[in-house]
């Protein structure tokens, strides 16, 4: 039963931890700069999530994530939706190829993807609901990015090395 | 066991549930694209919906963060209690001396307005509410509060604290609502400069920080230190709620610095134009 209960919790600790992000970005924060480590996070994690396969990460929760992230953040539907699912879709057709290149260089299309998505949000946000992107928080964005991106993925393939 | 076996078969044919799924999703999304740029009806009532049930949700799993938080700026606040102590007591001695002029020139300012025959309270107190979610601001800067059509909050009331205005409603649930901040670069509010009749349009900045001046009637010039209030020309934001000041101009624009600090909102109330 023992076993049993902590092989369930470890089943399903990619969507305890994919949650508690989700909340903690709606949640107030009196640092703007905690919100934006936690949304790299978040993206962080679905990319590398779908690029190793972890627990199999289905679309219908990309949806829900999506979803929420647009209704908190932008209070319309489309860009998260849309970009988060894209990238799910093109990186299961290309997953066979980037799993055999080496580690190092699959490290640097994660980063590229993950900045990637991050872009296309804002500019999809910008043409579809006219949201301005604002440089500042983008240039702030995108420096966290850099400064998150490693130890994030350290600290993931700890708790997700296949034994 | 019986459980684990059970789960894993369905981790097998998770495969096969994607494929069948994703185009399934990949309708909706496109539906719920359509039917945002299109009906605004239907989607205003989806977002309120799902506002309604993400809240609570939000709200719980976000307690023991907040308590936490409030724990930090309350140990933050005792560290420098002596220092506030002192602050306090100057400003003390400083309002009583204000507090005697106040009273005579509210019975003056009273008497004068009894002669003209002017009414000019024009606010109407819908509700105080408390403030839930404030997210980071990369998209929208909005902030969500935990009262809805419940307590008859409307869509494009104003939000206002004790400092002045803080947004307006865009977006309300069965039981929450959503502000538009006034520093949102979507933003955009009619003001004008504090007893004169120059009329202005300010909006939102990239830093979050200062409102930048969109627009001025006739080009006339700003000075530093003028403080701009609402103008309730839009017909949205009522007449003279103050919005912040002239803080810095410069060669890119007129920055205003806001009065309210809209990092740090616990409580706010939500008003609306008073029908005469």
């Amino acid at each position: 039963m023992k076993y049993s209960i902590s092989n369930l919790f470890r089943n399903y600790l990619h969507l305890i931890i994919l949650f508690f992000l989700l909340v903690l970005i709606a949640s107030p924060s009196y640092f703007i700069y905690l919100n934006i480590i936690l949304l790299v996070t978040l993206h962080n994690i679905i990319v590398f999530f779908a690029v190793y396969r972890i627990r199999n990460l289905n679309y219908l929760i990309i949806f829900v994530i999506a979803f929420v992230l647009d209704l908190v953040l932008i209070n319309n539907f489309g860009p998260h939706l849309i970009i988060l699912l894209l990238s799910l879709l093109v990186i299961n057709y290309t997953r066979n190829f980037l799993i055999n290149m080496y580690p190092v260089i699959i490290i640097l299309v994660n980063f590229f993807i993950v900045s990637l998505i991050i872009l296309l949000e804002k500019i999809t946000a910008l043409y579809l609901y006219n949201i301005p992107i604002n440089v500042d928080i983008t240039v702030k964005t995108y420096i966290i990015l850099f400064v998150v991106y490693y130890p994030t993925n350290i600290l993931l393939n700890i708790l997700f090395r296949k034994k | 066991m019986e459980v684990i076996k059970n789960k894993n078969k369905l981790f097998s044919k998770s495969k096969n549930l994607n494929t069948f799924i994703s185009p399934v999703i990949f309708l909706i999304v496109f539906l719920l694209v359509f039917i945002n740029k299109t009906d605004l009806n239907m989607i205003s009532k989806i977002r309120g919906l799902s506002l309604d049930i993400i809240t609570p949700i939000s709200s719980i799993v976000a307690f023991p963060i907040n308590k936490t938080s409030e724990f930090i700026n309350y140990a933050y606040h005792i560290k420098n209690l002596s220092l506030e102590n002192d602050r306090l007591k100057i400003e003390n001695k400083r309002l009583l001396r204000w507090k005697t002029l106040s009273t005579r020139l509210i019975d003056e300012n009273e008497a004068y307005k009894q002669l003209l025959n002017v009414q000019d309270k024009n606010l109407q107190l819908q509700q105080t509410v408390r403030i839930l979610t404030q997210p980071s601001g990369s998209f929208i800067n909005s902030i969500q509060l935990n009262a809805g059509k419940n307590k008859d909050i409307k869509i494009n009331s104003s939000v206002i604290n004790e400092r002045g205005l803080v947004g307006r409603i865009i977006e309300v649930g069965n039981f929450s609502s959503k502000v538009l901040l006034i520093n949102d670069m979507n933003s955009n509010i009619p003001v004008k400069v504090f007893n004169t009749d120059i009329n202005a349009i300010i909006t939102g900045n990239s830093d979050q920080k200062f409102l930048k001046l969109k627009f001025i009637k006739e080009n006339k010039n700003l000075k530093l230190g003028q403080v701009l209030v609402t103008n309730g020309n839009a017909g949205i934001f009522p007449r003279n709620i103050l919005v912040g000041k002239v803080y810095k101009i410069d060669k890119n624009g007129t920055y205003i610095l806001p009065f309210v600090n809209l990092r740090k909102l616990n409580f706010v109330q939500v008003v609306s134009k008073k029908n005469n």
